[in-house]
């Protein structure tokens, strides 16, 4: 499990009281990974992120992610992103790494895999993320194959 | 922020502007927005206007879709938002609440006086923070087993006095009594209770804080006595709301009632709209964890009070009741609500009805007389608590007539976000804000200096201007003015 994806990037960016995330990745898989990082980007700030990151394996837990089902892209990332953040608030561990496979069921999308989290005491927080919204929300796939995302959460 | 809006706004009068019902296809009435022309320039400085314009969309509106003067860019929703709906024909919607269910005030009066407090302020603070659980990831001293917490979704704040956290007239001055009828503990996840098992007497962090105020003006004398207010007295105001149980409510029906859209037909324009018919089974499992969410609030503000009663027992070394510390009135400023109003019939004639009112950053102003006032404030009107910011005035309002005829008894809720939080980080550092204040006389306690300025005043709208409009426009009426002396910031 690596904590940057292979491809792609997160970006953060200012929307009034709350906080964006500019998101790409050349798989559906490395673009939900840099989901998860913008938000333990935005939970405990770049530097906290990226010291904890690099943190051994002590304290390090792997938990199951999904299966999450929803019936397009878009709520599939908002679902992940929701899952992660209750991760945070009530098991008060944050994620460093994930692994996780995006794919096609019925009608609508399936997320599986794991997430390599950190122990995190409430105290350990920066910013207090309540959830991620559909507010400007997309999920696209561009004419080069990548997939771009913009999310918007509510802090 | 977002580019600025281009749609039609009409000027009806000097606090009215609508957005007529032919602006888009799919609005289904036209969008008022109470606000001065000067305050006009601000909000199309985003996409707020759209949002009124959406709401008008939804399917069983009654009357038209309205902000009050503090509207800003919301999701779904503007912030600042009230509509209402049929609940025959029309939908609930969680974007019209908002995640923070019942975020909202309490106000706190005292017996004490600007000279009573001067000497001990700075103790006072000390003992506030050392006192109240405050900050990112705040949990309280209050562990709850899954059965009481059931009990606090069902009871809200007589859970919180009947347990020692609150006295039994409390309950007499909060909206709803604390606890509205109809929540169903079932329709509330795993997942929002774990959340909340926590934080019940936490205060949270952002914008939520403690303000110990004095008031230095008073409009109306006889209303103000009524509440319990008076020149040169202390207050304390308190804004929270549900916590991460409220956030985990909305997230968990937004994914609901986003599958239920496409059962029921609704077209929406916005997806964080997603809503269902309010009878429908969605619709009326969302209400039901609502109000469980909403009786959490009134719960955790009942003993966030405690605490703070506390803290001023331990600093006068006299008991909370002998300092005179009852509520004068707690509100929600983001709730949905089966209300009975005088609906417009289509013969212009007006008859009673009920109407699911959703307010989103918009607080309950009904007039003097109306049952659903508390029986102690009934001859008066509702009280309405409008906080400031930090360094700028909150105020005490009553609810009006005007605001029952127009807009379901409904009035603004604070001042109103203009500055992104990394927008006011680069004007201005945490720690010359504490400064400032300092010299200005407000004590400040928080846990950071980041946090402080990402919430400095200069991130908000001009509470006068919004209080002024909204007397302006006949919503809500100044009964006292209240000037910031400690904060204590989430």
């Amino acid at each position: 499990m690596r904590t940057s994806p292979a491809t792609g990037a997160v970006r953060l960016f200012d929307h009034t009281a709350d906080i964006g995330l500019d998101l790409s990745g050349a798989t559906l898989g490395d673009l939900f990974a840099w989901a998860a990082a913008g938000l333990t980007r935005v939970a405990l700030g770049l530097r906290a992120a990226r010291l904890l990151a690099g943190r051994g394996a002590g304290g390090v837990q792997e938990v199951a992610a999904g299966p999450l089902e929803a019936r397009d892209l878009e709520a599939l990332l908002v679902a992940w992103l929701n899952f992660l953040v209750y991760l945070i608030e009530a098991e008060h561990t944050v994620p460093v790494a994930s692994d996780v496979e995006v794919v096609p069921a019925g009608e609508g999308w399936t997320l599986r895999g794991r997430v390599r989290a950190v122990p995190v005491p409430p105290a350990g927080l920066r910013v207090r993320v309540k959830a991620a919204t559909f507010h400007g929300l997309k999920v696209v796939k561009t004419r080069s194959g990548l997939y771009r995302a913009r999310v918007i959460l509510d802090v | 922020m977002g580019d600025g809006w281009k749609g039609p706004l009409r000027q009806v009068d000097e606090c009215r502007w609508e957005i007529p019902a032919t602006y888009k296809t799919g609005m289904r009435t036209a969008g008022r927005i109470y606000a001065t022309a000067e305050m006009v320039k601000d909000i199309v400085a985003d996409q707020a206007p759209e949002q009124v314009a959406n709401v008008a969309c939804l399917p069983g509106i009654a009357g038209l879709s309205m902000a009050m003067p503090d509207i800003h860019w919301g999701y779904g929703f503007p912030i600042g938002g009230v509509a209402a709906f049929d609940p025959e024909e029309g939908v609930v919607s969680p974007g019209g609440v908002g995640y923070d269910i019942n975020c909202g005030m309490r106000l706190l009066r005292s017996d004490l006086t600007l000279e009573d407090l001067e000497p001990r302020l700075s103790g006072l603070m000390d003992a506030l923070a050392a006192t109240v659980p405050a900050g990112v990831g705040s949990e309280g001293p209050i562990k709850l087993s899954r059965a009481d917490l059931d009990q606090v979704l069902v009871r809200g704040a007589a859970w919180a006095v009947e347990h020692g956290y609150g006295w039994p007239e409390d309950l007499d001055r909060l909206e709803e009594r604390g606890s509205m009828a109809g929540a169903d503990p079932s329709k509330v996840s795993g997942e929002a209770k774990k959340r909340g098992s926590e934080q019940l007497g936490t205060l949270g962090s952002g914008n939520h804080f403690v303000e110990v105020q004095v008031v230095d003006e008073v409009y109306d004398e006889q209303v103000a006595r009524v509440f319990g207010l008076f020149r040169n007295g202390i207050v304390v105001m308190i804004h929270s709301g549900s916590r991460g149980l409220g956030h985990q409510v909305c997230t968990d029906y937004l994914a609901v009632l986003d599958k239920a859209v496409a059962k029921y037909g609704v077209s929406l324009p916005d997806r964080q709209l997603a809503c269902a018919p309010f009878r429908s089974e969605e619709g009326q499992a969302y209400f039901k964890a609502m109000v469980g969410a909403a009786n959490f609030a009134w719960a955790n503000r009942t003993c966030l009070a405690h605490w703070i009663r506390e803290a001023f027992a331990k600093s006068f070394g006299r008991s909370a009741r002998e300092l005179g510390m009852g509520v004068a009135y707690d509100v929600a400023h983001n709730i949905a609500k089966l209300e009975r109003h005088r609906l417009p019939g289509r013969d212009g004639a007006r008859a009673e009805g009920q109407v699911v009112v959703h307010r989103k950053g918009a607080t309950r102003a009904f007039s003097a007389g109306h049952p659903e006032v508390v029986e102690v404030y009934r001859p008066v009107g509702q009280p309405v608590l409008i906080p400031g910011n930090m360094g700028t005035h909150s105020f005490v309002l009553v609810g009006t007539d005007r605001a029952m005829q127009e807009t379901f008894g409904s009035t603004c809720h604070g001042a109103g976000r203009r500055l992104s939080r990394s927008a006011a980080k680069r004007q201005v550092r945490g720690s010359e804000l504490r400064r400032q204040l300092r010299q200005a006389g407000i004590e400040v306690r928080a846990e950071s200096d980041a946090g402080l300025a990402e919430e400095a005043p200069l991130a908000y709208k001009d509470v006068d201007k919004v209080v002024e409009a909204a007397e302006k426009a006949g919503l809500s009426r100044r009964v006292v003015r209240m000037r910031p002396l400690g904060v204590l910031k989430g």
